[in-house]
């Protein structure tokens, strides 16, 4: 099964399938502010508890093997990312550990260690509620949910035509890749290059052939701009509103309220080394 | 190179935000414009869009070993103009945050900014300047996709230390080179490539190029 066929059955199989796209959209919204409205390490901690059970409720965890990988390799970047906050502290705070590996100064603090943490904790919380989301609302949904919005036609139409076709010509590049790949097409670094470079050519002009083509198929089709849905999901209502404001206060205020409480240099070195 | 969600103080998102969707929207405005005078072009568009996408899923090597992936948008701005990448990229950026897990919601105006304008644009300047040199088009083009991918990070970097204090920026600047520089080299060396294989194989692509039909007209 292809790739965005993986996607859209994902989807169209989840238990959430039936709630307000617009309506998820405005909660995931909420939840990613009110997410990095506080510094408290509790408010991360429980997006991240949301995400989880709405994965959990949404798709049992199945997700398709590029999207996993993909955010395998996201969560790499973050871990960097963290890292290297983490060792850029300020003089304010009490040092943890410091030090220098060639140009670079390394330079661990108390809240320098603790803000990776925390910016840590609210990146993995965002991926999945992120990808609750996007794994239990088809692009055609949130097409017609921007709608809802006043959203210009043509700019809903282009959101589901670059989903499509996206996925369309990451399959074709797929193909391409192995073909090369079985012609030791990356055997060396320039030969890598070079296969790189003729791959995305030969994609870049078949998507060239290809608009051509799918601009005549849509037209002997009638097609005039919207992706028709015939199972319309719900649209969003007061109930989803009043919902989605609680959810976020609720987080909110808890997240002022327990400034502090989870420290992790205490909980990592102890608290003498924090003071 | 994206700012991963949650990174950016809310402060910060807001700021970067209010930058990029004036541009954004002026893309916004020119694409819709376009699709209701040409629906023709319609396609035309949406897979430009498409292939943005599936430039930044292309891996390429990098010489510290790891792989990562091109931005796809200094190609973009040379073909379209900065608006209508800007347009493009936040598409695609949305897209990246919701299925791939790289960049997010709430950091999305700052990598809005880096990655669909600003790098872009300093790329695009780059572009006219050699086109308008006389310089062929391969080689305008590894240079405008090279430094559009190192503006990217530079200008990453900028935000990653307006937000963790400023003095880091050397920092961010020289930790991230190590990846980024030889990956900006590769692009651009993949770029110039495809500049290649383009000019050989269908050269009128770049007649709606920017800058293209006026170098064409001075040289005539």
């Amino acid at each position: 099964m292809s790739e965005e066929s993986q996607m859209d059955t994902l989807a169209y199989s989840s238990r959430m399938l039936s709630w307000a796209p617009l309506g998820k959209l405005l909660l995931v919204i909420v939840v990613l502010v009110v997410n990095i409205l506080t510094r408290s390490m509790v408010v991360p901690i429980i997006t991240l508890a949301i995400g989880l059970i709405l994965m959990a409720y949404s798709t049992n965890f199945k997700i398709p093997l590029f999207i996993g990988l993909a955010i395998a390799e996201g969560i790499l970047i973050l871990v960097i990312g963290a890292g290297l906050i983490s060792v850029t502290g300020s003089d304010s705070s009490p040092v943890i550990w410091e030090t220098n590996i060639l140009w670079f100064k390394i330079h661990m603090t108390v809240d320098s260690f603790n803000t990776a943490w925390n910016v840590f904790l609210r990146s993995i919380a965002g991926i999945t509620v992120m990808i609750s989301f996007a794994t239990s609302t088809p692009i055609p949904h949130l097409s017609q949910a921007l709608r809802q919005l006043h959203m210009p036609r043509e700019v809903c139409e282009l959101i589901v035509l670059i989903y499509r076709y996206g996925f369309l010509l990451l399959e074709r590049m797929e193909s391409m890749w192995n073909a090369a790949h079985c012609r030791m097409g990356f055997n060396g670094f320039t030969n890598k290059i070079k296969t790189a470079a003729a791959i995305a050519v030969g994609i870049f002009t078949s998507s060239s052939n290809l608009a051509d083509k799918a601009q005549i198929a849509l037209s002997c089709r009638n097609y005039q701009g919207v992706f028709p849905v015939y199972n319309a999901p719900p649209k969003v209502g007061v109930k989803w509103v009043v919902l989605v404001i609680a959810i976020g206060v609720i987080i909110y205020y808890i997240g002022i309220n327990t400034l502090g409480v989870v420290n992790m240099a205490e909980i990592f070195f102890g608290k003498d080394v924090v003071g | 190179m994206h700012i991963m969600e949650g990174f950016l103080d809310p402060i910060w998102c807001a700021v970067w935000f209010v930058i990029a969707i004036p541009i954004v929207a002026l893309g916004a405005k020119k694409v819709i414009e376009l699709m209701r005078d040409h629906p023709e072009h319609k396609m035309t568009i949406a897979l430009s869009g498409a292939f943005i996408f599936l430039l930044s899923s292309l891996k390429i090597p990098s010489v510290t070993g790891s792989s990562s992936h091109p931005t796809g948008t200094g190609f973009a701005v040379v073909m379209y103009g900065i608006a209508t990448c800007a347009f493009l990229s936040t598409i695609v950026l949305i897209f990246q945050a919701i299925l791939l897990a790289h960049g997010g919601l709430t950091t999305l105006g700052a990598n809005i900014c880096s990655m669909g304008i600003i790098g872009p644009a300093v790329g695009l300047g780059v572009w006219l300047l050699m086109i308008k040199a006389g310089l062929k088009i391969p080689v305008a083009l590894f240079c405008a996709t090279l430094v559009a991918d190192l503006f990217t990070y530079v200008v990453t970097s900028f935000q990653m230390s307006l937000n963790f204090g400023f003095e880091y920026f050397v920092d961010y600047l020289t930790n991230y080179a190590v990846t980024q520089i030889p990956l900006a080299i590769v692009e651009g060396i993949l770029f110039f490539m495809f500049g290649m294989y383009l000019i050989n194989n269908k050269p009128e692509i770049f007649d709606i190029a920017q800058g293209v039909a006026d170098a064409k007209k001075e040289g005539a």
